[in-house]
């Protein structure tokens, strides 16, 4: 790769080759002078001919599951080096600390850049990797794709990461076959008996627009004229199959007390209300406009059967609770625009476009079909998933010829097409009628990283078992008995992972019986708090029953604990320990994060209020998570302080030895 | 692990929510710059100097570890500066301030970053970070708090 520009580069590289070679020959072994790469293959040493300028090119990185030969470091060779991190190109060293996981060594250098690795000049060793991109600047993370096929908060690859959560967001393996980050189920909601949940008005204006309704509504914007909006309205309100929910068991509620309720069970880690809080779920700010109050009163009083598929947990609210939350929201959280009172834009001349209620019904009957709504929805006579989307797992393959360029002005690389396709999906289509694609309104950056997820699947290419890494996440946890029934209804793993099943949202349980002790786990389930000052979302509160909080305390120590950390438990401390821990304690700054009494900082959890360390934790957790947190807990943010075990100990003997009362900690 | 759970999917929305709060086509992400029309432009194919991924490198690390007390404009008033000054008597360093930025000379703040804050004589309320970032990472970080006071990140 050194041939063209670089006379002195290469010779200096030569010298360096023959060198080693004597040094080979002398020493019976090849070596490397930083020793940190491996030697050629053996057979390319041979002293004449063509296998001899071969030979010449060190150092190359062979790893043949993989299928790499690269010779990338001949001239890109301070890779290993931070020392050079600001020389230019190609002496520079790699940013970051992805080589730390990635030894070049096992790896090479085309899997993540791609290019020729064998090549020997620098055009053909720098070829694009696919659809006209380089995996090089941001690019690179297309390349994780391959191994990392499904990840969605993938470490290092952030641009990588947000595109496939938007994609699953979005849900366009509802239209599309696509590999990677592909959702479970249906993301939108069973619309069967839609008709007697939502007003007429609202649904108008929901189906024109729903971001008018909520900033972060999921569902795409299918740019139709008002009378077909209309037509798809009259169908949709013919779904009335459900019996009509009973009542009379609740009482008429009170605003006031219902929003105190909801601000103490902190729906808002999950909702945002007017664009405050979780963003991951609908925002509830105008949903009393939108859902009826006896829709409201069932799916808070039974919510897994209303919604089989939800997310939310089944809060444990008495009918006058559940009656005053609804209160709140049918009186609060409302938007006038959106009820057939206030009859904003357009949805006035409901069901006025159409000769008759039949032929209404029927238009949006053949729309709801064309559209493919159930794609995203399962509704009353729902079947198999309708997929009318080009195949992106097969992106790659497209042939430019086969792209309807048109009038577009901008670069005509694969890449280029699908970043503007996800952008603004019209932008190819000659006719309105001829697009079925709905807009998503993706900002730039978003479509720039869904195109990086795109092109990042439809890479992903049979490989060695041991260099495939699949989230966990979409798998279910088969718990048993009282304790699963518990965990389901709780919805556990719709914040919380356990051992990487489930989501991300809080710390994963899979050691919290080895974390915690039991009688904390019962009270924090009865009574959650918040646990680092400087967070704002908690766990929410769910009223649990004496009964539950018990097996679920039961369930969390016995279940999900790990022997190894619990056997670090017995601890034994002096007085003498417990100076050593207090020394280290001070030494450490561990008091600008945490506060003891009421010194100290926001970011970790205090150690004397709330959850004295005596009262939360066991002895061997602490001993481990002071000697190695990332052992446990591998994206921690509290820095390694080095400890030995002894020191882990005194530092634990410590904090177990802290007054529990928060008083007497700060006189 | 390669897995991270602490940015979980509801933060990773959330943060491109406020991320993305630019202008609508392709080709105006960047104001001020010229526009935007290819791909390769927009995930930085090309044009990036070593400076620039060095800087890049360092905002992560910084945003992660240091913006919680040393503010994210480097104006050392994070979210967590206030306490330190009941429970330690000091404030964190303000990188955007001239004055503290020129005092600081670069191999005792890299050991500061590295060993903590003791091991320069200074406060033990600054950790030390050299259990955590590999040398290129604090040597990353280093630069992206230089640029607080001579780029104009900060104030």
């Amino acid at each position: 790769m050194c041939e063209l520009g670089r006379p002195r580069r290469a010779s200096a590289v030569l010298l360096l080759a023959l060198s080693l070679l004597a040094l080979s020959a002398v020493a019976g072994c090849r070596v490397h002078p930083d020793g940190s790469l491996p030697p050629g293959p053996p057979g390319l040493a041979g002293p004449h001919g063509p296998e001899r300028a071969a030979a010449l090119l060190p150092p190359l990185l062979v790893n043949a599951s993989l299928g790499v030969r690269d010779r990338c470091t001949s001239c890109h060779e301070n890779v290993l080096d931070p020392r050079h991190a600001l020389d230019a190109p190609p002496l520079t060293s790699h940013p970051g600390r992805l080589l730390d996981v990635h030894s070049p060594r096992r790896f090479g250098c085309t899997p993540c850049h791609g290019g020729l690795g064998e090549a020997t000049s620098e055009s053909k060793a720098h070829a694009a990797g696919i659809g006209g991109v380089r995996f090089a600047g941001d690019a690179t993370e297309i390349a994780c794709g391959r191994c990392h096929v499904d990840e969605v908060a993938l470490d290092g690859a952030p641009h990588l990461s947000h595109g496939r959560a938007l994609i699953r967001n979005a849900q366009c393996d509802g239209c599309h076959v696509i590999g990677g980050a592909s959702h479970p189920g249906r993301v939108g909601p069973d619309l069967s008996g839609i008709g007697r949940r939502v007003d007429p008005a609202w649904l108008f204006r929901w189906l024109k627009n729903p971001r008018d309704y909520a900033a972060n509504a999921r569902m795409p914007r299918f740019e139709l004229e008002d009378k077909y909006v209309d037509a798809l309205v009259g169908y949709l309100m013919t779904f009335q199959s459900e019996t009509p929910f009973d009542t009379t068991a609740f009482p008429a509620g009170d605003a006031t007390r219902g929003g105190n309720l909801v601000r103490s069970s902190f729906c808002i880690s999950c909702h945002s209300i007017n664009d405050k809080g979780g963003t991951g779920v609908i925002d509830l700010g105008r949903v009393g406009s939108k859902l009826h109050r006896p829709y409201l009163l069932h799916l808070l009083a039974a919510t897994q059967e209303v919604d089989p598929g939800t997310t939310m947990p089944q809060y444990h609210f008495t009918n006058a609770q559940i009656a005053d939350v609804a209160a709140y929201l049918g009186s609060e959280l409302t938007d006038p625009s959106f009820t057939s009172a206030g009859a904003g834009s357009g949805s006035g001349k409901l069901g006025t476009w159409w000769p008759s209620q039949s032929v209404r019904i029927d238009v949006g009957r053949r729309l709801f079909k064309e559209l493919r709504c159930g794609n995203c929805h399962a509704f009353p006579g729902s079947a198999d998933w309708l997929r009318v989307g080009p195949i992106l797992s097969q992106l790659a393959e497209k042939k430019d010829a086969e792209i309807p360029w048109g009038t577009t002005k901008y670069p005509h690389t694969l890449a280029d097409y699908v970043w503007h396709k996800v952008e603004s999906p019209s932008v190819y289509a000659s006719s309105p009628h001829q697009l079925k694609m709905p807009a998503y309104d993706f900002t730039p950056d978003e479509s720039r990283d869904v195109t990086i997820a795109l092109l990042a699947q439809a890479r992903a290419r049979a490989l060695p078992a041991e260099f495939v890494v699949r989230s966990r996440a979409d798998e279910t946890l088969s718990l048993p008995g009282e304790f699963g029934r518990l965990v389901r209804r709780y919805q556990c793993t719709s914040c919380h992972s356990v051992n990487g099943v489930g989501h991300n949202i809080s710390a994963d349980l899979g050691v919290e019986g080895s974390r915690a002790r039991r009688e904390w786990i019962y009270e924090y389930l009865k009574q959650p708090y918040t646990i680092r000052p400087m967070l704002t979302v908690r766990m929410p509160t769910f009223n649990l029953s004496d009964e539950e909080a018990g097996v679920l305390a039961d369930g969390i120590t016995s279940s999900w604990h790990d022997a190894k950390i619990d056997a670090l438990g017995d601890l034994a401390a002096g007085p003498r320990e417990v100076e050593a821990g207090r020394r280290l304690f001070e030494s450490k700054g561990c008091l600008s994060c945490h506060q003891v009494g009421s010194k100290g900082g926001y970011v970790g959890p205090s150690f004397t209020s709330g959850s004295p360390v005596a009262k939360r934790y066991r002895t061997g957790y602490l001993v481990q998570w002071l000697e190695n947190a990332r052992a446990v807990k591998p994206d921690v943010i509290e820095p390694g302080f080095g400890f030995s075990r002894d020191q882990a100990r005194a530092v634990a003997a410590y904090l177990l030895a802290l007054p529990r009362d928060e008083k007497a900690a700060s006189r | 692990m390669t897995s991270t759970r602490a940015l979980t999917w509801i933060s990773l929305v959330a943060a491109s929510a406020m991320v993305c709060q630019c202008a609508k086509a392709p080709g105006a992400a960047h104001q001020g710059a010229a526009p935007i029309t290819s791909f390769a432009a927009a995930v930085h194919e090309h044009g990036r100097s070593p400076l620039d991924l060095s800087l890049a490198s360092g905002k992560a690390v910084y945003d992660r570890y240091c913006a919680i007390c040393h503010g994210d404009s480097g104006g050392g008033d994070g979210f967590n500066a206030y306490p330190l000054k009941d429970a330690f008597g000091v404030n964190p360093t303000a990188f955007s301030d001239r004055a503290q930025a020129a005092a600081l000379e670069e191999t005792k703040a890299i050991a500061a970053i590295r060993n903590g804050g003791l091991a320069v004589g200074k406060s033990a309320a600054m950790p030390a970070w050299g259990y955590t970032l590999t040398p290129g990472e604090v040597a990353d970080v280093w630069q992206y708090i230089r640029s607080f006071a001579t780029t104009g990140h900060g104030k």
